[in-house]
């Protein structure tokens, strides 16, 4: 077999893996590292995010890091209904109505404040339409022993916050990313998993 | 990513091409590729501006109102403020029962064309223009005060309403006329005479053995409800015996369909034929505390049974037999009339006989009538009307205020209504948009839908509802309420009235912080009425507010009960109303019925009730003249071929249809069909057979009109809902049916079946749940509300006249009606499909309601390429949308054709003009379903599906899975599921509880009990599908 | 006749000439009895330059008015049915006859039509060359041609027939990241698939393998650089070496054994797509030779029709003769009478099976509402192609013509009456319905028509019509080689 030959083989195998490969991903729809831009620059690392004590110019202690707010004070629900909301506006004017007035940011949402109109915020974690997806049926979920079938820690055994299962460590984002594939071969790698007992009938989430 | 990388500018969403190459480039390709699966736009989330604390839970969650609407109470469902679901009131005391218009009123409340705001009309002369609520009221109250005003409405039922006329009345003389087009006032005559009381107590079928109608129509129009105690009686083996239905009647209405016997008799003789019965029973079989009243065998005597027989073409032992049967059944058996054949001018005559068939029978003294819910029959108030017409001829009336009337479109053509509203200086309509009688008014001042407005309502047995609205005003219009007592205040009538509009206004002294006072002075005078006739408390205590949310809640109160009905002694001179025996009715005679659906045709804007299809006829989109088989046969017609009909001087040309059971001397046509002006989705559609009636003796005659029927040229295709109307169940065993007497006999009777062999497909395996059905044919009388009610639920969309015609219905549960050929020596041949005289002219009906059978071993599962449609492990046939490509091999495979294509884009507007131009049925699919509001009905829990996809009843998974993760949410275990936690939407909307659904695993459900029951079927078992719904047999009462 | 000094193949014989019985050498039997030999299988004394020049004519001189005029009603056709798939694709199937009853409709009918005549070419090919029937020399390319073309034109119809045929290339199991969710192999209709696909690249490769040497003489007939170059290119610059012929004949050989089997493959499995269900007249075992029959059957009729334009326009009729046509006209009736069998015995089993729904199906279908098709279909099948029992009308150009035309039009309303009647009345009287075809469904199948044509037409337009090298091995060497203009042979020519 000529030298020629073989380069042109392992040539037609790499082309062929790619095109194959690029076109199996392109297909799974997988929506990782989407990360749109949202109309206000909410920091939920200023929101969400644990707090980092440090003097300022002024030589006073201020927290340069976040407040610690848990999810649910703003997005309600989750336990409660298949949603789990977006908090409006009157919720941010619960302390900015005297709070963080100097800021760029926080004045961009007391203008849509004043104005009456609504935050146009976007999507990020997006599912399709077509999929109906129930916060509180995974939030509750529990095993026969009773415990949640959410893992509470993550890979290194740290506690968090079940969201992060799917929302990824959204405290320590600046701007929210999607950090899972969230597509369905992700939602059934988990579903399938027998500890899980989840059903992988279609209209569990399609109807 | 580090902050300087945010754009300043976020709204500006340009951004969306890096953010797109940072997805990566290959997606490029593929996202065009998948154009749906793949790359989703960029989506915005947008929240509430400032959401009322109240729904800090309520997002999400259906939020639930009781309210009533056309005297029926109802209960609302709602999703973020919007209605969704009409369902009847679960815990109803009043015993009202809803029809058809009520749960297809989200139709009419998103109606696109619906007025959106004060319009003035113009007189017709030139086009509408928009107006304004000032220059309407500035309009309308000084000609208010001036006086010599006349309101005219539809029957009012709401006590507030009437209080408030009432007080407009005393100060301003107005002049109200209540006007209802389909009722005929001979109930009330007959009882007037005959116990100096016009109520009528309730008739309690719950009670009777035997139920004998004299063209009753208690099941064409369940109203009053009478259809849930009926099916009480209806299936065997519940605890209290079967009770036997014998209806006499012209046409074959619902009510004889569902009749055990059913004898052929003409509107214009049915009279007579009641008179000759009581006759045989007072006189032939001396029964009865009537049975030795001179006065009563002297009223009778012209009735004897063996004259009227002849001439009513009928055996006469039929009747003797019938008085026979009665006499036997006394204390146990109530006769029953109404319904359109009281209409006929011999009414009054077919009143009086009843109620001298129950007075003699004991109806009343063994409390087969329940006084306490006695109630005065809907006032017809065709004498008004007419009287009306002639002031406004005469000019006697300088201002008209129409409410909830039109006239124009139904009165009868004699009254010459539209000529004489020429003569009033001033109309107004208050009607929801412009219609036939508003396009001649000054101005249309727009009332609000009841779902949107307050009100309240009188129900049977001192019950009192509260009519509360469930959202804003969709468009800008008012409460009916509202308007008057804010027109009355404003013309200066004082009182409550003016008290009401004065509450609006912030109180003087209120501190600047406090809330403003609710600005619907309809909401203020409701309170206060009924804080001082019910609640005996002043608006505004605490104990009020209390009562007040209370009812809100409940939906109705319990008033003081009604005055006590007088004793049932009969008045001897209310016997004249029998009058002498007419002479026979010669030639054809008409009847005018009202559409099944659209009733008098209010609400003919509304596609479902316009696509229904009747349930006898099968037709919707429209109506025929009905003709007798053989007579049909004989004028050499098919189905759609034009006839003209001349009722005096009125002519109506319109389709003939052949009426399986019609009387061979009548034809029948539908009221309420016809408008010209209800908007773009009922204009035109079938014939206006209001003209064709006449007035009489002050009442409004619709039935027994002499008339003459002849063949024109053209065609008219009628739009069926389905093939083939009569089944052989001897070869086709599809409906179980069978005869008291055979079911004595073997409780397996009329299930008969060939059976079916090994399956080759291994069994499916349900660990846990498994749901099913069951429905029981015998409690099932065909009425479809669950049609509408599915329809309604599974955001299913209209087809139209061409949809139906092109045999495209979406509707996920259909009604088969049958007509069943009578075992004709074992075999027919192939002409039994075609509906022979033997079977159509006495015809035995039967009703299936079809739906996904949901097999165990699906046909259409295998045969799928995609994988679309699957098993689960709780039993169910999974349908998934977003997974069809649409080979409609499935639909092919279904043995029962119960799977549904989306053929057409239904769900969103196509709007190229090429397209459109090249086939005008795209542009027709978005009037129906996609116009201005109307997708606002839509259940955001169920999937709006695009076209090219497959899709079929899903026993309303939405609230399977609901259940389910109510379940989790509560740390319940999800194995088995008790009755009534899941409820699909037809079994909700179900009045008889033909149907049953739920767990068959879970420990003593019901739907177990009833699979397992000797009368249960389950369809086409040689086929192997194993179908979860089984039907329990149909037993018809054989046994006189 | 006898002509006792030479072989009679010396004489130029004309396509008028042939009888179709061989001709009689008296006393020239090896002990001096008479000697049967078969009639030349091309006629007019050609040789093998003259060969070469008939068939490589066509793609050399300009197009006739009468090809163009052709040409032009066929991509006239194609664009009609062009503009109504763009109103399908916008609007959805509800232009179209189908409803809820009937849920396929025309495209089914057209798919399984063009399938069925996508099979002669193959059997010609490939079976015939496996029995050495040297008569399919004259034929075989034109035939596979046709086969291809028609392929083509039904490979159309099931991702039009689609709700959302923008997913179409879900029917293909590539990895996906849906579960992954694969297609469902229960179903026949994804068998359908690689079936076709599979077919419709055989046919293809044993087409063009065979169209080889063919090029190569086009080649060297060409005088323009341009030409030489494209067709040197699609001929893989074919030498006519010994060693290429060799690999050549042994590839064709092998090719030949894969299509064969395949040839009664697809439409078996076609068939799978009715007989699978459960519904009464489709859930049946005979479907699959009954539908492999039929297929030939009208694989048969539509070859008939062509050869006779090709004989007819490009004066082909030395190498297409009379007993070509004859040959076939036999299998036409032998396949037609095969048809008509299984027409009967469906009705057999429907009454010997006893059960309700098949017996009513089968009555409904003779004799209710579409028993004018059933008619159609019955006659053009089974009956008229019997009139070749006689000799004279096998080898009557015009009856011929005529009775292929009426065996397509029957095979249509075969298919017609299997879809349609099987489903418009089945088990629930409630939803019987009827069918017809809207506008939109007849401009489509006239589309069909168009693509095919269109294709046809170019087809004979820029290749060979008839396999020259194959022509050339079945003619008598000493004829071909004995006329007086004869040049060193191309490079086509076997040896």
């Amino acid at each position: 077999m000529s030298r020629r030959k073989t380069s042109v083989r392992i040539l037609a195998l790499v082309v062929g893996l790619v095109v194959t490969g690029s076109l199996a991903y392109g297909l799974s729809n997988a929506r990782k590292g989407y990360e749109p831009r949202q109309p206000i620059l909410f920091r939920h690392t200023r929101m969400a995010g644990d707090p980092v004590w440090a003097r300022n110019e002024k030589g006073e202690m201020v927290n340069t890091g976040g407040f610690g707010i848990p999810c649910v004070y703003c997005h309600t629900m989750p336990y409660k209904g298949r949603h789990s909301t977006v908090p409006s506006t009157v919720v941010c004017m619960n302390c900015h109505g005297t709070v963080g007035l100097s800021k760029e940011w926080v004045l961009k949402m007391k203008e849509y404040w004043d104005r009456g109109e609504p935050i146009p915020w976007v999507k990020v974690h997006d599912l399709p339409d077509f999929v109906y997806y129930d916060h509180s049926a995974h939030l509750n979920a529990r095993n026969e022993k009773g415990e949640l079938k959410l893992p509470v820690k993550d890979a290194e055994g740290r506690p968090m916050v079940v969201c992060e299962n799917c929302h990824g460590r959204v405290a320590q984002m600046e701007i929210v990313r999607v950090t899972t594939p969230f597509n369905m071969q992700w939602c059934l790698d988990c579903h399938r998993k027998p500890e899980m007992k989840a059903s992988t009938d279609c209209v569990t989430c399609h109807r | 990513m580090k902050r300087n990388e945010t754009s300043p500018h976020p709204e500006a969403l340009e951004v969306d091409r890096r953010e797109f190459l940072r997805v990566g480039g290959a997606l490029a390709a593929a996202g065009a590729l998948a154009s749906a699966g793949c790359r989703q736009p960029q989506e915005a989330t947008v929240p509430f501006h400032d959401m009322s604390e109240k729904l800090v839970d309520g997002q999400g969650q259906p939020r639930f109102f009781a309210s009533v609407l056309d005297g029926s109470p109802v209960l609302l469902r709602t999703r973020e403020g919007r209605p969704i679901l009409v369902a009847p009131s679960p815990d109803d005391a009043s015993g009202r029962g809803t029809t058809l218009r009520h749960h297809a009123a989200l139709m009419d409340l998103y109606d696109p064309d619906r007025a959106p705001g004060p319009v003035w009309v113009r007189r017709g002369k030139g086009a509408p223009v928009a107006s304004a609520w000032t220059v309407v009221t500035s309009e309308v109250v000084p000609r208010l005060a001036k006086g010599s005003a006349v309101l005219l409405t539809g029957p009012v039922s709401s006590p507030s309403l009437k209080a408030a006329i009432a007080e407009i009345s005393a100060k301003t003389g107005l002049v109200h006329v209540a006007y209802a087009p389909l009722e005929s006032d001979a109930v009330a005559t007959a009882w007037l005479r005959a116990f100096g009381d016009a109520r009528v107590p309730r008739p309690r079928l719950d009670k009777a053995d035997l139920v004998v109608g004299f063209g009753a129509e208690f099941l064409d129009d369940p109203s009053d409800g009478l259809e849930r105690d009926f099916a009480l009686r209806r299936a065997p083996g519940g605890g209290a015996p079967m009770s036997r239905f014998i209806q006499l009647e012209g046409r074959l209405t619902l009510t004889g369909a569902n009749a055990d016997r059913r004898i052929r008799v003409r509107d214009s003789e049915l009279a007579s034929v009641a008179a000759a019965v009581a006759h045989a029973v007072v006189i032939g079989q001396r029964a009865g505390p009537l049975a030795n009243d001179a006065e009563v065998a002297k009223a009778l005597a012209p009735f004897a049974p063996e004259v009227v027989a002849k001439r009513a073409g009928i055996d006469p032992s039929v009747l003797t037999g019938l008085a026979a049967e009665l006499a036997k059944a006394r204390g146990r058996a109530v006769v029953l009339a109404g319904g359109t054949a009281s209409a006929s001018p011999s009414g009054e005559t077919l009143e009086m006989a009843t109620l001298l068939l129950n007075l003699s029978i004991d109806a009343f003294g063994a409390g087969l009538f329940d006084e306490a819910a006695a109630e005065a029959p809907r006032a017809g108030g065709a004498r008004a009307l007419a009287a009306l017409a002639d002031d406004l001829r005469a000019g006697k009336v300088a201002t008209l205020i129409v409410a909830g009337a039109n006239p124009v479109y139904d009165a009868p053509a004699s009254v010459r209504f539209a000529e004489a509203l020429a003569k009033v200086s001033f109309v107004v309509s208050l009607n929801d948009r412009v219609d036939e009688t508003a396009a001649l008014a000054d101005f249309l001042a727009p009332a609000s839908h009841p779902f949107e407005s307050w009100g309240d309502e009188a129900l049977p047995r001192g019950l009192f509802a509260v009519q509360q609205p469930a959202i804003q005003p969709l468009y800008d219009t008012k409460g009916l309420l509202d308007l008057l007592v804010a027109w009355g205040a404003a013309a200066g009538v004082p009182g409550a009235v003016a008290a009401a509009v004065a509450a609006t206004a912030p109180a003087p002294g209120a501190a600047p912080g406090a809330p403003a006072p609710n600005p619907n002075p309809g909401w203020h005078y409701l309170r206060a009425h009924w804080g001082r006739t019910l609640l005996g408390r002043e608006p505004g205590t605490p104990a009020f507010e209390a009562a007040w949310n209370a009812v809100l809640r409940d939906g109705y109160l319990q008033g003081p009960a009604p005055a006590a009905a007088p004793p049932r002694r009969l008045a001897v001179p209310a016997l004249a109303l029998l009058g002498s025996l007419p002479e026979a009715p010669a030639g054809l005679e008409l009847q005018l019925y009202p559409h099944f659906a659209l009733r008098d045709g209010r609400g003919a804007n509304n596609g479902w009730l316009q696509e229904f299809p009747d349930p006898v006829t099968r037709i919707s989109w429209g109506g025929a003249v009905s003709i007798a088989p053989r007579r049909f046969d004989e004028m050499k017609l098919a189905n759609g071929d034009l006839v003209e009909v001349k009722a005096g001087e009125a002519t109506l040309i319109a389709p003939a249809y052949r009426h399986a059971g019609m009387h061979h001397d009548q034809v029948a046509i539908p009221l309420g069909l016809g408008r010209s002006a209800c908007g773009v989705i009922g204009n035109g559609i079938g014939p206006n057979a209001f003209p064709l009636r006449a007035i009489s003796g002050g009442r409004t005659v619709s039935a027994g009109i002499p008339v003459t029927v002849r063949r024109v040229t053209g065609r008219e295709e009628l739009a069926f809902a389905q093939g083939s109307d009569v089944i052989d169940r001897d070869r086709r065993p599809l409906v179980p049916a069978t005869t008291l007497t055979a079911f004595e006999k073997d409780a397996k009777a009329g299930t008969e079946q060939a059976k079916g062999g090994p399956s080759a497909w291994p069994e499916h395996k349900f660990p846990d749940a498994r749901w099913a059905m069951a429905i029981d044919l015998s409690k099932c009388n065909g009425c479809g509300k669950c049609v509408i009610g599915c329809q309604a639920e599974n955001n299913i969309p209209v087809v139209g006249r061409r949809g139906v015609l092109d045999r495209r219905e979406m509707s996920w549960i259909r009604i088969d009606r049958y007509y069943d050929a009578p075992k004709k020596d074992g075999r027919w041949g192939a002409e039994v499909w075609d509906g022979p005289l033997a079977v159509v002219e006495e015809p035995q009906t039967l009703f299936t309601p079809m739906l996904c059978q949901h097999c165990e071993n699906a046909p259409c599962e295998t045969v799928c390429p995609f994988v679309a449609t699957m098993h689960s492990e709780d039993g169910l046939n999974q349908q998934i949308y977003n997974r069809c490509v649409g080979t409609r091999y499935c639909a092919n495979n279904c043995p029962f054709k119960v799977r549904r294509f989306n053929f057409w884009e239904y769900s969103t507007a196509k709007t190229s003009a090429l397209f459109r131009a090249l086939d005008r049925r795209i542009g027709r699919f978005s009037d129906l379903n996609t116009r201005g509001l109307m997708q606002m009905k839509n259940n955001p829990e169920v999937t709006v599906r695009g076209r090219g996809v497959m899709e079929k009843c899903s026993f309303c998974i939405q609230r399977i899975r609901e259940a389910r993760a109510a379940a989790t949410r509560a740390g319940r275990k999800k194995d088995h599921f008790a009755d009534g936690v899941v409820v699909p939407a037809c079994m909700e909307a179900c009045p008889t509880g033909a149907i049953t659904f739920g767990d068959i695993h879970a420990p003593g459900s019901r739907v177990a009990a009833l699979a397992a029951h000797p009368r249960a079927m389950k369809l086409l078992e040689a086929t192997g599908v194993k179908p979860s719904i089984s039907y329990l047999t149909k037993v018809r009462h054989d046994k006189a | 006749m006898t002509r006792l000094e030479t072989s009679p193949y010396a004489t130029v014989m004309d396509d008028g000439q042939l009888t179709g019985h061989p001709i009689v050498l008296a006393g020239k039997g090896p002990y001096g009895g008479d000697l049967e030999v078969d009639e030349p299988l091309v006629t007019g004394g050609k040789t093998w330059a003259e060969v070469d020049r008939d068939i490589c004519m066509h793609t050399e001189q300009f197009p006739t008015k009468r090809w163009w005029m052709a040409f032009a009603v066929a991509a006239t056709a194609l664009a009609i049915g062009t503009f109504a798939m763009l109103m399908l694709f916008y609007s959805g199937m509800g232009i179209l006859g189908i409803n809820r009853p009937v849920g396929w409709g025309s495209f089914i009918i057209n798919f399984v039509f063009w399938i069925g005549i996508g099979h002669a070419g193959t059997l010609i090919s490939a079976v015939l060359y496996l029995f050495r029937q040297q008569w399919r020399t004259g034929i075989n390319r034109a035939a596979e041609a046709m086969t291809l073309f028609a392929v083509a034109c039904a490979g159309i119809f099931p991702i039009i027939h689609l709700g959302r045929p923008w997913f179409a290339y879900w029917l293909v199991p590539y990895p996906n990241a849906r579960g992954p969710l694969w297609v469902n192999f229960n179903s026949p209709l994804a068998w359908d698939i690689f079936a076709i696909s599979t077919y419709g690249l055989v046919s293809l490769a044993f087409w063009y393998i065979g169209l080889l040497p063919d090029l190569a003489t086009v080649r060297d007939r060409a005088t323009h650089p341009w030409r030489k170059k494209i067709y040197n290119a699609m001929s893989f610059g074919w030498t006519g070496s010994h060693r290429a012929w060799r690999h050549y004949e042994s590839a064709y050989m092998i090719l030949a054994a894969f299509a064969t089997p395949l040839v009664f493959s697809v439409h078996t499995i076609v068939s799978f797509d009715f007989a699978t269900s459960i519904l009464p007249g489709w859930h049946t075992t005979i479907f699959p030779p009954y539908f492999v029959i039929g297929a030939i059957f009208s694989g048969f009729a539509m070859v008939i029709t062509l050869m006779t334009f090709m004989r007819g326009y490009f004066g082909l009729t030395n190498y297409i003769t009379t007993n070509h046509m004859e040959a076939m006209a036999k299998i036409l009736m032998l396949t037609g009478l095969l048809v008509g069998f299984a027409y009967s015995t469906e009705f057999f089993m429907a009454w010997y099976s006893g059960s309700e729904w098949e017996g009513f199906v089968f009555k409904n279908r003779a004799f209710g509402p579409y028993g004018w098709a059933y008619a159609i279909m019955f006659t053009c099948n089974a009956i008229v192609p019997q009139i070749f029992w006689w000799k004279k009308m096998r080898r009557h150009a015009w009856v011929l013509f005529v009775v292929s035309i009426l065996v397509n039009v029957g095979m249509w309303f075969e298919r017609y009456v299997i879809v349609v009647t099987s489903l418009h009345r089945d088990f629930l009287p409630s939803s019987w319905g009827m069918y017809a075809l809207t506008r939109w469904d007849y401009m489509i199948l006239l589309g069909s028509f168009g693509l095919f044509f269109t294709l046809f037409l170019l087809f004979v337009r820029v290749l060979p019509v008839i396999a020259i090298s194959e022509v050339k091995g079945v003619m008598d060497p000493k004829v071909a080689r004995s006329a007086p203009t004869d040049a060193a042979p191309a490079a086509g020519t076997r040896r």
